[in-house]
């Protein structure tokens, strides 16, 4: 059974243009929209989007934070829990779910363990910026959508989605 | 005088008598009664010759093949054809092996990842709310990457002889099958090459072959470009292993039986 999914998987992904979610009665296509949040951290907020292409209107149906090759989050309330981490920086403490606080030469910094191999600092200068950026990026749409209907990707989907938007490729 | 006369009248009454009674009906005979045309006999156009039939040579001949309708994808049909019936390699070590070789191809789906493809790691939410982890990235069909590389060499390599140029079919085979990952199992699957080489004698030949196409010998450089060539045109499907077992390959050792075909 596990293996007829991929296959099928596999064998849409020749017909998909992009990709449907046949549980709205519309059928609207989603569409991915990346924020750079961080460039040299390669830190990434990916916004997917319902188009209704009758009415002209876009709306947030899911978000997630990609940290180089990872994608750390999910759902929507996971990814504002992850920017309020940042917000906090030194103020929080050792309940933090995504980021630890680190002292170097008495300076404080975030640490960001991704997949448990490398880890990613971030001071506090760019921990605002991101936030800021963050609430910019979600300026100009309606929460509402993504707060009653949040999309829940599979991750054969979003893997789908990834392909259509060339995020798999390595850049060059 | 009246007696010459009467003479001369006599002769010409008696001639034209002889006329009147002997000559003229033969020729009104022929004035009135004109014999009838002969009908128009219709004459086919075109008269084919019948063919010349020999009563020892009437039969084509027929060759013991596997049914290339076993084989599910239409590609690895192709090659089949291509290589052995209408090249009519039918020597037994060969012709089984690389029928074992397209079957396990065709009931398995290898994959090769592609080189230029991310690895992303999805930590990602389930219905039930728990964390689950899957990777993501970009992969080739092995079939189709196979089936452009052998399409791509195969005028070069029936300039070699007959057994060398089957050797190294088998072994681009095997490079495939080495460049390939299946589901999970991300190592190569060497131990499985030894299952299709049962019995095969030309083995040392072969992996002489793999040698030389690793080195990059000038006379096989061509097989490593048609590799690239097929890699850089082949479209790349994207992969997720999330829910996907560890699966063993499979290799078919009980080969259908031949029939009797005429190629």
């Amino acid at each position: 059974m596990d293996n007829l999914v991929k296959k099928a998987n596999i064998v849409n992904s020749r017909m998909v243009h992009g990709y449907m979610d046949f549980n709205n009665p519309e059928g609207n296509i989603f569409e991915l929209a990346v924020v750079a949040l961080n460039r040299d951290r390669a830190i990434y907020l990916i916004r997917a989007f319902e188009v209704d292409e009758q009415a002209k209107k876009k709306y947030i149906r899911n978000a997630g934070i990609l940290v180089q090759n990872t994608l750390l989050t999910s759902t929507f309330a996971d990814t504002i829990h992850f920017m309020e981490e940042l917000f906090l920086f030194d103020t929080g403490n050792n309940q933090n779910k995504y980021l630890s606080i680190s002292a170097y030469e008495n300076t404080k910094n975030l640490k960001l363990v991704v997949d448990g191999n490398f880890n990613v600092f971030i001071s506090k200068s760019e921990a605002r910026a991101m936030y800021k950026l963050f609430n910019l990026s979600l300026m100009g749409y309606s929460t509402s959508r993504v707060l009653e209907f949040e999309h829940r990707f599979t991750p054969e989907n979003l893997t789908v989605l990834f392909h259509k938007h060339n995020l798999l490729e390595k850049k060059r | 005088m009246v007696v010459l006369f009467s003479i001369i009248g006599f002769c010409i009454t008696m001639f034209f008598l002889y006329r009147y009674l002997f000559v003229a009906p033969s020729q009104k005979e022929l004035l009135q009664e004109a014999p009838p045309e002969p009908p128009i006999e219709e004459v086919p156009l075109v008269t084919e010759e019948p063919e010349l039939t020999y009563s020892l040579n009437t039969d084509r001949v027929k060759y013991f093949l596997y049914s290339s309708s076993v084989l599910k994808s239409f590609g690895m049909r192709e090659l089949y054809t291509k290589f052995v019936e209408q090249k009519g390699w039918i020597n037994e070590p060969f012709h089984s092996t690389f029928f074992r070789i397209l079957l396990t191809l065709d009931s398995n789906e290898l994959m090769i990842i592609n080189p230029n493809s991310k690895i992303l790691t999805l930590c990602m939410r389930d219905e039930n709310e728990k964390m689950t982890q899957s990777k993501s990235y970009e992969v080739f069909s092995t079939n189709q990457i196979l089936e452009s590389v052998l399409s791509q060499i195969s005028n070069k390599v029936f300039n070699f002889s007959k057994t060398n140029a089957q050797n190294i079919i088998l072994a681009i085979c095997i490079i495939a099958i080495k460049k390939s990952t299946h589901y999970l199992q991300i190592e190569e699957p060497l131990s499985v090459i030894d299952k299709f080489f049962v019995n095969y004698e030309n083995l040392e030949d072969i992996k002489y072959i793999l040698t030389l196409i690793e080195k990059e010998s000038e006379q096989l450089l061509f097989i490593k470009e048609a590799f690239e060539d097929a890699q850089t045109y082949a479209y790349s499907y994207p992969y997720n292993d999330f829910g996907v077992a560890i699966k063993a390959l499979e290799v078919t050792s009980n080969l259908p039986k031949k029939i009797l075909k005429q190629i």
